[in-house]
């Protein structure tokens, strides 16, 4: 009983509280995604490391990449002691570059130095990113898969953004215009073979893809979509002067620690 | 034919109680069922009426008079008076009544009693007869019923004056016979105490016999609060009668929501109505309906106990130092009494409200024979889709069932048969436009419990009592789907309990109460899911109520557990100086056994044995004092599948708690009381996450401590009022592992402040508040969060555990109740608005998607709730 309050509250559906941005909305300092390419990898294997982080009001941003070798207690994905403040706990980590991009080799490790399997059959070493302005600072984390049995996991790719339930291409370099409270409907679309199968306990299971998608200005009526399926950006809040450019993210995701993602922008007016 | 010759008319009893106090003092409980004979005045002594009658014509006054268990008057006071010199008559007559003692089951007990005296002039005297009666006229014989207007109750003791020259008197069953009246007009008036007074005029006709039903309506029925079913005493122990249950503004009558006005009893939000006593966890406290545990306490969402409180005789409640009686919990015992079935006929009723809809039936089958059934079903799942949308669907459905034989073969003995179970189901679906990111979630729990209960009473008061049941229980099950995601729990379990207690005075100073207490289970447990998470110290979520934990870590665990607790128990009353001091040492060897995956790698066995002294020492230096005192050792089962192989620990041991009470009552008046009590617990051994890699999941290394003191000021029901005022002052602390620092209990709560009144007003109305003061309660706030790049999420990083504090809460609830009585049935309805001035009380905390703001969440706005109900 007390799991379905928490349910109940969790859905709004007692209780009244005041609404926030919603996770869509960019401004200030964000990281949006950190992609590994390839996302799995054995140890003593190579995999370049990249933050796509956003800061709205143009400032310069400065990471520090660090791996924490501290594995999950059960019920975490990310053991909390990553992300201590407390110097004297950060032996756990170790500082493997700078930069928005990095290229990190896996360590020597075994599964079982990993904590507890996640609900795909995997374990992961986990990467730790601060990211900062001269006015932000944020902590982001990436859980890098160690390379298992089965065949390695790929990064999904996203093909394209198109407009209008999938009738015609978002053009990178021809922005649409747009104009306040004008509703686009969005759809992101993956190239054929990102959602490949793989099998947990057993089980043959196909990875489910979802997009989640960030914009500077508007709002979305889903912020996470799945694979072919439509969204709709509305421009009815934090929209800029006119002539300015809105910024349009789409970030892809498998189960697995895959990851893709791709830039447009609409012109505003 | 009997005449009515005297200036004083005798009134009848208007109700009686067990003489809390003073059976207190000797050794009995304050509260219990009903007396299975009332008193019965023997002896009348005529007042010597005041020359103030002459001119006023009548007068009453309205006594409580306190008789003892050999029917002397021992103490009249005067609760409603008349003045002029009536009071003082009223009294002294009184003193002289003598009674035959009331009686439960079979053994006298003091009663209070309340008696109105009517004065009255007499009738003028009768014109002189004819000096020749020519013939004997011709009569017929009238028979007739007394019976109460609405719900058919036979009013016995009922003076029915026929011409203002005869009389009869009601027998047990409503019924009155004149053997022979005159062929014409007569006057009848009805008179008693327990209604206004009946005038008619009735026609008799020759060669006819006259049958006569009169409905009228009673002011209050006979009540009969609690007192003594138990013998060992209870050092802090409140009763909620049935009247107060069902009035109590903001419960709907709910008879488990009404402790939470009691003192000791922590504030939830969202009237979920768990209960959190001096500083336990709601699993700690324990709730017994005819002394066998409920599993499931409330329906869906914690709105309705799953036990109808129309099934309910009286409820008791104690929060801490329990007698060895009752064990298995560190928190407090709940006793629910179900009421017999009544036996002048069939009733029943029907209720509806918003949110479910029930009924009962009740009547004899046999002399010594009756029954009583009742089902209730919600209809919430029928028209809240009404209100979901068709990506959001949310059927919760739910329903309960009580039945029971009453079988009293003679007067030694009592068996009861009961019968009762529950149900809810719901069910929930978010539907996105992609089914992959679609999530369900389906639960479905139920209990279904019988018991058989004996009483014997053996010569010399000795008793023997007997109840055992058993039941089969699913307290979980449920599944979830997210996406690719699965996880899924089943819990099944087959209870069976055994509880047999003897009773027995030894000397005059010496009593013996001696028994056995038999929990035990076959319990399953299915699971495949994420373990427990160990977010973070005090493993409290990041919010008071919001989500937290990760997705990693999926396990699968098919348990199976035998679960057999044996606890043989035995209290030694002592009483000295005229019983004003009472001494109870007391002993429960509270012994657990395990045996789980038996056939698999996993199996265990365990067993503990823990010895529970308990010492409960009560004086009173005078007769409405009373100082009590009692320290005790208690212990508690893990939960079965907290002893999972995959979830939990198999090498879990059972938890602890040493519970110290001291305080003193003050009886001001026969209604009114006055409670102070302190209390302090220290609890070990209490399970709790593991702290590091490479613990146990779960670990017995939590520390509990709690401290505080109460005051309950209470009004028991007097002139068709009844209250209380309850303050609680306390503070809880937990301790998860012993390097750990100490922080706040979940629901610690400084302050609480409960005032409940209910006043009942003429033409069927009655009026109600509730107020309400509680200090908010402590959560864990998020001091930062990181981005999860693999799930597109924040993970908050937490503060201090539980170091912030919701703010206080504060709510009016008003209840008026109306009812229309008819003849032969009554209809209610009631409106009860919950939280009146629509305070935003604060009920939690939850943030934006990183973290970097937060925004209170507030308790129920105002809620009105209608319901309406039959009797019959």
């Amino acid at each position: 009983m007390r799991r379905l309050g928490s349910l109940l509250f969790a859905l709004g559906l007692v209780g009244c509280s005041k609404s926030f941005d919603p996770p869509s909305y960019v401004s200030g300092l964000r990281v949006l995604a950190i992609k590994a390419e390839p996302p799995e990898v054995a140890p003593g294997q190579s995999s370049t490391v990249t933050a796509l982080a956003v800061a709205t009001d143009g400032a310069a941003i400065a990471f520090a990449w660090s791996e924490c070798d501290k594995a999950p207690l059960p019920g975490q994905a990310i053991n909390r002691d990553c992300f201590t403040t407390d110097l004297s706990m950060q032996s756990y980590l170790t500082n493997i570059g700078s930069g928005a991009t990095i290229d990190f080799l896996m360590p020597m490790v075994s599964a079982t130095d990993l904590g507890e399997p996640d609900a795909t059959g995997g374990v992961y070493v986990a990467l730790r990113a601060d990211a900062a302005t001269s006015q932000e600072a944020s902590t982001s984390s990436y859980r890098l898969r160690l390379a298992g049995p089965s065949a390695p996991n790929r990064n999904p790719t996203l093909a394209g953004v198109f407009q209008g339930g999938g009738i015609s291409e978002l053009d990178a370099a021809q922005p649409p215009t747009v104009h306040a409270g004008d509703e686009l409907t969005l759809r992101g679309v993956f190239s054929a073979g990102s959602a490949e199968s793989y099998s947990v306990a057993g089980r043959a299971v196909t990875e489910l893809l979802t997009i989640a998608w960030f914009a500077t200005s508007g709002s979305f009526n889903s912020d996470v979509t799945g694979e072919s399926t439509d969204t709709v950006l509305k421009l009815d809040k934090n929209l800029p002067p006119s002539g300015s450019a809105i910024d349009l993210w789409l970030v892809g995701r498998d189960e697995r620690g895959g990851t893709d993602y791709v830039h447009r922008t609409l012109s505003f007016q | 034919m009997k005449s009515v010759c005297t200036t004083t008319a005798v009134a009848l009893v208007l109700s009686f109680v067990w003489l809390s106090r003073s059976a207190a003092a000797q050794g009995a409980e304050p509260v219990a069922p009903a007396l299975s004979k009332p008193p019965r005045l023997v002896h009348f002594v005529a007042a010597i009426a005041p020359p103030a009658l002459e001119s006023v014509k009548e007068a009453d006054v309205t006594l409580v008079i306190d008789v003892d268990e050999s029917g002397h008057v021992k103490a009249v006071e005067v609760a409603s008076g008349a003045g002029d010199g009536f009071d003082e008559a009223a009294v002294a007559a009184a003193l002289k009544f003598v009674f035959e003692p009331g009686e439960y089951q079979g053994k006298p007990v003091p009663v209070r009693v309340t008696y109105r005296y009517h004065f009255a002039l007499p009738p003028p005297p009768r014109a002189p007869a004819a000096p020749v009666a020519p013939a004997a006229p011709e009569t017929v014989p009238i028979d007739g019923l007394v019976l109460q207007r609405g719900d058919r109750a036979p009013l016995a003791g009922v003076a029915v004056i026929v011409d203002d020259t005869s009389e009869q008197t009601t027998n047990d069953k409503g019924a009155f016979h004149f053997a022979a009246a005159t062929i014409g007009a007569h006057s009848l008036k009805l008179r008693g105490a327990t209604f206004a007074p009946f005038d008619a005029t009735i026609k008799v006709n020759a060669g006819k016999r006259l049958q006569l039903t009169y409905y009228v309506i009673a002011k209050e029925r006979y009540s009969s609060t609690v007192r003594g079913k138990h013998v060992v005493v209870e050092v802090v122990k409140q009763t909620l009668r049935t009247e107060e249950i069902k009035r109590i503004p903001g419960t709907q009558g709910d008879v488990l929501k009404a402790v939470q006005n009691l003192p000791g009893v922590a504030h939830t939000a969202f009237g979920t109505g768990n209960l959190i006593v001096w500083g336990s966890s709601p699993q700690d406290t324990r709730a017994y309906v005819d002394g066998v545990y409920i599993p499931t306490l409330y329906h869906f969402g914690g709105q309705r106990s799953t036990l109808n409180g129309e099934m309910v005789q009286s409820l008791s409640f104690a929060p801490g130092g329990f007698s060895v009686e009752h064990g298995f919990g560190l928190g407090g015992v709940v006793d629910i009494e179900t009421r017999a079935p009544r036996t002048d006929g069939y009733h029943g009723f029907v209720q509806l409200d918003l949110i479910d809809g029930s009924f009962k039936l009740e009547g004899p089958i046999t002399k010594t024979l009756s029954f009583s059934a009742g089902l209730r079903r919600s209809w919430i799942d029928a028209f809240l889709p009404l209100f979901t949308t068709g990506n959001f669907q949310l059927s919760p459905a739910y329903w309960d069932y009580q039945a029971k034989l009453d079988y009293h073969p003679n007067s030694r003995d009592h068996l009861q048969l009961f019968f009762f179970g529950s149900d809810d189901q719901l069910t929930l679906k978010t539907n996105t436009f992609d089914p992959a990111l679609s999530a369900s979630f389906n639960q479905h729990t139920y209990y279904h419990h019988g018991l058989v209960s004996w009483l014997h009473r053996f010569a010399g008061q000795t008793t023997l009592s007997v109840t055992a049941s058993a039941g089969y229980d699913q307290p979980s099950q449920a599944n979830r789907v997210q996406g690719n995601a699965v996880s899924s729990d089943s819990a099944h379990s087959f209870d069976y309990t055994l509880k047999a207690v003897v009773r027995a005075p030894l000397r005059r100073w010496l009593r013996l109460d001696a028994g056995v207490d038999f929990e035990g289970s076959y319990f399953t447990f299915d699971r495949t899911g994420a373990v427990p998470s160990q977010l973070m110290p005090g493993g409290g979520p990041i919010n008071a109520v919001g989500p937290g934990a990760g997705t990693s870590g999926y396990a699968t665990d098919n348990m199976n557990l035998y679960a057999n607790h044996v606890q043989p128990f035995a209290a030694a009353t002592f009483s000295f100086f005229d019983k004003r001091l009472t001494i109870i040492p007391q002993l429960r060897l509270a012994v657990f056994t395990y045996s789980g995956y038996q056939g698999t790698p996993n199996a265990f066995t365990s067993a503990f044995i823990d010895p529970e002294p308990r010492l409960t020492v009560r004086y009173q230096p005078i007769a409405r004092l009373a100082i009590k005192a009692s320290a005790g050792l208690y212990h508690q089962s893990p939960r079965p599948q907290d002893l999972s192989a995959a979830f939990g620990n198999r090498k879990l041991a059972p938890e602890s708690a040493v519970h110290l009470v001291a305080g003193f009552e003050f009886q001001a008046t026969p209604t009114l009381q006055l409670e102070l009590t302190g209390f302090y617990k220290d609890m070990r051994n209490l399970v709790v996450p593991g702290e590091k890699l490479g613990d146990p999941i779960l670990t017995n290394d939590g520390i509990g401590r709690v401290y505080g003191g109460s005051l309950l000021i209470r009004q028991e029901l007097w002139k068709n009022f009844f209250g209380w005022a309850s303050y609680t002052l306390s503070r809880a602390e937990r301790q998860d592992h012993p390097d750990q620092a100490s922080h706040l209990f979940q629901f610690d709560q400084t302050h609480i402040l409960t005032i409940v009144a209910s006043y009942k007003l003429p033409r069927g109305y009655q009026v109600g508040i509730r107020f309400r003061y509680v200090t908010g309660s402590p959560y864990t706030a998020a001091q930062s969060a990181v981005f999860d790049s693999n799930q597109n999420s924040y993970t908050p990083i937490a503060g201090p555990a539980y170091g912030a504090r919701l703010g206080s809460f504060n709510q009016l609830d008003l209840r008026v109740d109306k009812t229309w009585t008819f003849d032969r049935w009554s209809l209610s309805a009631y409106l009860d608005l919950q939280n009146a001035y629509d305070a935003a009380n604060p009920a939690g905390v939850t943030y934006n998607f990183n973290y970097t703001k937060k925004s209170t969440v507030n308790d129920l706005p105002i809620l009105p709730v209608l319901g309406l109900r039959g009797d019959f």
